[in-house]
């Protein structure tokens, strides 16, 4: 993962829809939605035994222990165990569940959100967790402009400024958010932030950002998840022993987590991690493409086996660049003729048609991928079934290309209305593998209508910087890292969003400001059933006008020790796929439970 | 006398260092900047991060400022000994770089001592036996293990130690390290440093062995050899005193070299085992463009390289009484 468009994890899904009702003076509030499904602070998996300890292989150190300031995966994966938030997304499903927070409320016009903790809860020092923490983590910390926290996903968008919601301590147990507007993403965005505890990092002010580096003595870390650090070494692995306070009860109610000790162990590549794996000194290893077929074939000798978290977050896409403006120069970002080319849809829609998905699923992954239509994959709450995306069909390509002017010169090429022959560059990125492969693979599939692709892999930081500033690129590969929530992909989607890499200035197409509108009204719509329909809307006019073409969705595969229960990986959670839910997840050993 | 003399030289040497250390510096610096891209790309690739956060890290980083700026404020930093923070670890590049030296240096003292250990006494051995079955069985060796990269022979290695499940399989400790007596620690690093100091080693013998054998016959042709000879000097003398000592000199600036690459020299090795040592930190963040960082790399290295050959020439003065120091 090169960290290609890779959103944060928060994103939106079905929430239950639970009338239930709360009054506050003055105000008579009806909610529409509230949490629970589960009685308070259980797990969800069978019940297990308590002891032992596992070790889960990652690729990279933690880059700091201050969860507030993160937002790379390799501190997120460390974070993950030592704080909660006040409801969180579950890591296979991805629905919205009550953490700390043992209920919330939300008002009928989706502007309030009354939070209340559940009883009793503790630091992992001992210290009681109350809402000045809440007020502490959010007031001070999460919506401090002097802190770099990241927290823009709690911003919401009121008349062209981004502002954070209002909060208010109602009691020891309460807070309440009131929004500028109704803004659906933001319990899902909640999920994302961790709740720090004021009477450890209160006294760290303006310098709030170094608190808690990883050059801090471990036990001054406090948290509320299920585990605390115990040691780390740097490069090597990063010990956690059981939280004594944590506040998660099994089925019996026996306080969680079972596991003693939770270890990771780094390697710096994937080859590394399966060889420690296929060593015994791991017990779980991400299987994508080569693993798998190494992996596979020794599941019984070695006493492991290989689950599957459905189609991986990150997808491959080509995207057109439809830019017809000029530099400061005079000069054009596009060459006039290419632009012809690009802004036309029939050439897209070709383009389309050419690419030959089964092929790139089968010679690039192994077969251990599935052929994608869309942004979101299938096991997305916000796919839509009903998209299809276009087939691998070289006579119908051909004859859109007729349609659009184009025809086939003697010599076998394309050319164009005016006689150019149709040849430009796909730019991809280097230090993937897969990167080149399936660039040349679709260069071969071009070939077939006489078009002349050249793919020309640079640095990735190059890839960047020719989407995000210098504009000079005519088709480019890359990944998509859909979020959840929907609304992360509105700054590619919407013309103003600072995305906006397929046209970043310029006149805006009708298509495009229909996005625009239906990008806010997701925004603003909070019944799930109404937003689905919204989001769909957007997939399938970004089918039809193919600006990017998805292609293929790896499938995300974990190999696990068979002695280890409770492992239910998803691949939405990029961080912790596969130990999540590192609280209820035991060994089992025989004997009694 | 002597010992004034070269103490004023190792004093204008060292002296000499700096102007130097400044040049590369600048190179170092402009190098870093030209290239493309910077350690806010990745904030950039990613649509959920609005512009105002990426402008305000920019200004946290200090890129905002001119590049001339730049570079004064980090050499003023780095006389006074600060190489400034990491980007992406948010602490001090000196406690970063201090924690991983120490495992570096480590493993690359115990393959130079493998190394030496093992190769000057083979190297004479061999030169004393030139043309034996032996000497050509061990020259094919080496022709062997100087054509393959060391990082391939890590590799093999790790199969191997997958596939008989005895050895670690990368990595400097066990899993439960912290709980191990002082003696079971050492005892475990050592069973640790096995495969990283074969892999990393064997290519150095190789090396070293082929020109101590090399040297050594070069001196046993020489006349005073064959004068000490004449002399009825028994043959173990001759050899031991007289031409081993002649035929070591050279080597000695190797031993500079040597220095120069104690803490970089084992970085794909270090990569390919899982040795949490410098060298997997410098490429991360060479690759992820965390500026301070690499910059660091960057000037420990060109630093080790100035004191290696500042200590193989002092070396060599003080073995060897033919050359002497201009003060």
């Amino acid at each position: 993962m090169k960290g290609l468009l890779r959103a944060p994890l928060i994103l939106g899904i079905a929430l239950s829809l639970n009338a239930c009702s709360f009054s506050r003076p003055a105000v008579r509030l009806a909610p529409v939605l509230a949490g629970h499904a589960l009685p308070p602070g259980q797990a969800y998996g069978e019940s297990g035994r308590f002891g032992g300890s596992a070790t889960w292989g990652n690729l990279d150190d933690p880059k700091t222990f201050n969860p507030s300031v993160i937002s790379e995966s390799s501190s997120i994966a460390v974070a993950w165990h030592l704080f909660d938030p006040l409801c969180e997304e579950v890591g296979d499903t991805m629905e919205i569940r009550p953490a700390l927070a043992e209920k919330w409320k939300i008002s009928r016009d989706g502007r309030r959100y009354l939070f209340t903790l559940r009883r009793g809860l503790q630091w992992s020092d001992g210290q009681p967790l109350t809402s000045d923490d809440l007020m502490f983590t959010f007031r001070e910390v999460m919506f401090n402009p002097e802190v770099p926290a990241a927290s823009d996903n709690l911003k919401i968008s009121q008349a062209g400024k981004a502002v954070f919601p209002k909060i208010r301590q109602v009691d020891a147990l309460t807070i309440e958010f009131t929004l500028p507007k109704p803004y659906a993403p933001f319990l899902r965005a909640l999920a994302s932030v961790f709740i720090v505890p004021r009477h450890a990092l209160g006294k760290f002010k303006k310098n709030y950002a170094q608190a808690w580096g990883i050059d801090t003595p471990l036990e001054q870390i406090v948290g509320s998840g299920a585990f605390v650090l115990q040691e780390f070494a740097p490069a090597q692995r990063v010990v956690f022993r059981r939280n004594p306070y944590y506040w998660r009860f099994d089925q019996k109610n026996r306080r969680l987590p079972y596991l003693e000790h939770l270890v990771y162990s780094f390697s710096k590549d994937i080859s590394g991690l399966t060889v420690k794996f296929l060593s015994k000194e791991i017990d779980a290893v991400g299987a994508r493409g080569r693993q798998y077929e190494l992996l596979k074939p020794l599941e019984k000798a070695q006493n492991f086996h290989i689950l599957n978290a459905g189609p991986d977050i990150e997808t491959p896409f080509v995207m057109f660049n439809l830019n017809r403006c000029r530099d400061k120069k005079g000069k054009f970002f596009v060459d006039p003729i290419k632009q012809e080319w690009f802004n036309e849809v029939l050439f897209r829609r070709a383009f389309a048609h050419v690419i030959d998905k089964a092929t790139i699923v089968s010679n690039a992954y192994n077969f251990i991928a599935l052929p994608q239509a869309g942004e979101f994959g299938s096991r997305h709450p916000f796919h839509d079934p009903s998209l299809k995306g276009y087939s691998y069909d070289l006579d119908l390509a051909g004859k859109l290309l007729k349609q659009a002017g184009f025809s086939k010169g003697r010599d076998g090429r394309l050319f164009d209305k005016k006689g150019h022959p149709v040849a430009f560059d796909l730019t991809t990125f280097t230090g993937n593998p897969l990167a080149v492969q399936i660039p040349t693979l679709i260069k071969t599939d071009l070939a077939k209508l006489g078009i002349t692709l050249n793919v020309r892999p640079v640095q990735f930081n190059t890839c960047v910087e020719k989407i995000d500033s210098s504009y000079e690129w005519d088709t480019m590969f890359l990944n998509w890292t859909a979020g959840v929530e929907p609304n992360t992909s509105a700054a590619l989607w919407k013309t103003n969003g600072g995305s906006h890499f397929f046209r970043p200035k310029g006149a805006i197409a009708p298509w495009e400001a229909a996005i625009d509108d239906l990008m806010e009204q997701g925004a603003i719509t909070v019944d799930p059933g109404k937003r689905k329909e919204i989001y769909g809307k957007v997939q399938r006019i970004v089918l039809e006008q193919v600006p990017m073409i998805f292609l293929v969705a790896p499938l995300y595969l974990v190999a696990v020790r068979s002695d280890l229960r409770n492992v239910r990986p998803g691949a939405f959670n990029s961080s912790v796929p596969s130990c999540w839910n590192s609280y209820e997840i035991f060994r089992d050993r025989g004997g009694k439970k | 006398m002597k010992k004034e003399v070269m103490l004023r030289y190792f004093l204008r040497r060292l002296f000499s260092l700096l102007p130097m250390l400044f040049l590369i510096s600048l190179i170092c610096f402009g190098v870093s900047k030209l290239t493309p891209g910077d350690y806010l790309d990745q904030l950039r690739s990613n649509p959920s991060i609005r512009q105002e956060t990426i402008a305000r890290e920019r200004v946290r980083l200090g890129l905002d400022r001119p590049v001339v700026a730049q570079y004064f404020i980090w050499a003023g930093n780095l006389l006074k000994g600060d190489l400034g923070q990491s980007f992406r670890y948010r602490v001090p590049v000196n406690t970063l770089i201090g924690s991983r030296i120490l495992n570096t240096l480590v493993l690359s003292i115990a393959t130079l001592i493998f190394v030496w250990l093992i190769a000057l006494p083979l190297g004479i051995w061999l030169a004393v036996r030139q043309h034996s079955a032996l000497d050509q069985i061990v020259s094919t060796l080496s022709y062997f293990f100087l054509g393959v990269p060391s990082f391939f022979l890590a590799l093999v290695f790790l199969w191997f130690a997958v596939r008989t499940g005895g050895l670690p399989s990368g990595g400097m400790q066990s899993p439960g390290f912290a709980d191990l007596s002082f003696f079971g620690k050492v005892l475990d690093i050592l069973w640790h440093l096995l495969i990283p100091v074969l892999a990393g080693g064997l290519g150095g013998i190789a090396a070293l062995q082929r020109r101590m054998r090399g040297n050594l016959l070069d001196v046993l042709g020489e006349e005073y050899v064959r004068t000490a000879r004449a002399k009825g000097l028994p043959e173990h003398k001759v050899i031991y005193r007289h031409a081993v000592r002649n035929a070591i000199n050279p080597l000695v600036t190797l031993l500079g070299f040597e220095f120069a690459a104690l803490l970089s020299g084992n970085a794909l090795v270090e990569i390919v085992l899982s040795w949490p040592g410098l060298g997997m930190m410098m490429l991360d963040a060479l690759t992820g463009q965390d500026f301070n960082l690499a910059l660091a790399g960057m000037m420990i290295g060109a630093l080790m390289l100035l004191l290696g050959n500042l200590l193989a020439d002092l070396l060599l003065a003080w073995l060897d009484p033919r050359i002497k120091l201009e003060a």
